[in-house]
């Protein structure tokens, strides 16, 4: 199982209440889109499920957020495991200044799987350039520094690197703003081909990306869940008058 | 006003135009038929050309308006539903011109007997016409279902008036074409009848965001 389960999750940024008493479930292998006016929360809310909010200072949170069926917050929980089965992906490409190879075979190496087999790299380097849809692309290119590819195919990989580290979960932070809408579209169709292993969750300004890609869509505002419900019933017929004038424009 | 809310607004007085002149049609229409009036009848004929415009141009601003506007929640169930319910009033013109058609007809012929059930029927229907036209601009009140239970009382008369029909024209056999003439009256305000509850209940979807059609009204309740 790899379905997200945040209860009661409460966030403060020292005196500020960030997150207030978030409650949503995650499914699994879906994706789930988090909108909100700017300072929401939103990839607030994103980066509590691979405790990246740990690395700012004053940051303190309670309430649980449960993936696999444990908490993540709890004491025993390995960091670098956690990071490696959830993985993130943000607004601007940021592959490393190598080649397209070495950033796939980053994250890998930095786990051990330089002790397996000779050739094994190889094959997870495909793999995972493959699953982005990249591998036709750059497969006699692999030796190129990544960050002389197009914004798209920098992204494409930037995903591809996770992968290689076989996680679960895969987060997404304003994934495509930084592309064109073609890229964009090409970005789309990645997560909904994604989705059948991976469970996502995108945080996105952009409502017809929410629209069009997820299954479900949660609205904050304030630090507040809104609203949470599929995507469908959301953008056609929302319950909560905040959530229908931020999607139809008359917010505020 | 934000320029789309004017462009809604704009849409909105546009549906509301176009159910008032199909409102219009239908109660000249009527009046033509039982006032043996046949100009009153061909100026109905001759409007329904103001009504075919008028519809094709809400249909153009709601596909401009979904494909620039990208309208979500209420604003694309509006938008659907002005789409949706200007086909049925165009329909409703067309049936009012029926009606006016046949007016001109029977204005030539004596009168088989005075008009009793087709000024009733027509006094629900233009009831129901005006409330579903209301209901659209009033959004979400109990008038959807008020019209939509009122539809029945219009099909009971449509058989109680095919019925009377068709015992004199058992005893009759001459005043057949004539008395058929008056039975399809009834059938296109049956037919109105009709169109204004598919409207009633795209307003509550309007409203609700919830489908009824092919629900009974108690499924609904």
């Amino acid at each position: 199982m790899s379905g997200v389960s945040i209860e009661n999750l409460n966030l403060f940024y020292g005196d500020f209440h960030c997150l207030k008493d978030n409650t949503l479930s995650i499914d699994e292998k879906q994706i789930t889109a988090l909108i909100g006016p700017s300072g929401c929360g939103k990839s607030t809310l994103l980066r509590c499920l691979n405790r990246m909010n740990d690395l700012i200072e004053g940051v303190n949170i309670n309430g649980k957020v449960m993936i696999n069926g444990k908490d993540i917050y709890s004491r025993d929980i390995n960091l670098i495991q956690l990071r490696k089965k959830v993985g993130m992906v943000f607004q601007r490409p940021n592959p490393f200044p190598l080649s397209v190879y070495e950033n796939v075979a980053y994250g890998p190496r930095v786990h051990g799987l330089f002790k397996t087999p000779r050739g094994a790299m190889e094959s997870v380097v495909a793999k995972s350039l493959s699953a982005v849809g990249l591998w036709e692309e750059l497969k006699d290119r692999l030796d190129v520094l990544a960050t002389n590819l197009t914004l798209e195919q920098q992204q494409r990989l930037c995903i591809a690197r996770l992968l290689a580290v076989e996680p679960t979960i895969l987060l997404m932070d304003e994934p495509c703003s930084a592309l064109d809408p073609y890229a964009t579209l090409k970005i789309e169709e990645l997560f909904l081909r994604l989705k059948e292993n991976y469970t996502i969750v995108i945080v996105t300004h952009n409502m017809q990306q929410a629209a069009r890609v997820s299954d479900y869509t949660a609205f904050m505002y304030l630090g507040e869940l809104i609203e949470f419900g599929d995507t469908n019933t959301l953008f056609i017929n929302p319950k909560n008058k905040l959530t229908e004038e931020y999607i139809t424009g008359r917010f505020g | 006003m934000a320029i789309f809310d004017e462009e809604l607004k704009t849409l909105r007085e546009r549906v509301l135009r176009l159910g008032y002149m199909v409102e219009s049609a239908v109660r000249d229409s009527v009046k033509a038929v039982v006032e043996g009036n046949d100009d009153l009848a061909r100026e109905v004929i001759e409007r329904d050309n103001q009504i075919n415009t008028l519809e094709v141009k809400i249909d153009e601003e709601c596909i401009r308006l979904i494909a620039l506007r990208q309208p979500m929640a209420r604003d694309l169930r509006f938008i659907t539903t002005a789409m949706k319910i200007t086909v049925d009033l165009e329909r409703m013109g067309d049936l009012a011109v029926n009606i006016a058609e046949r007016a001109i007809e029977l204005s030539k012929e004596p009168l088989l007997k005075p008009y009793v059930n087709i000024p009733k029927m027509a006094e629900i229907t233009q009831k129901m016409v005006r409330d579903t036209i209301e209901a659209f601009l009033k959004g979400c009140t109990k008038l959807p279902y008020e019209v939509i239970n009122r539809d029945d009382e219009v099909d009971e008369l449509t058989v109680k008036n095919f019925n009377e029909l068709l015992a004199i024209m058992i005893q009759n056999p001459k005043i057949v074409p004539l008395a058929v003439k008056r039975t399809y009256v009834a059938k296109y305000l049956e037919r109105i009848a009709d169109h204004a509850t598919n409207i009633a209940e795209m307003v509550i979807y309007m409203c609700k965001g919830k489908i009824i059609r092919h629900m009974t009204i108690k499924d609904e309740v």
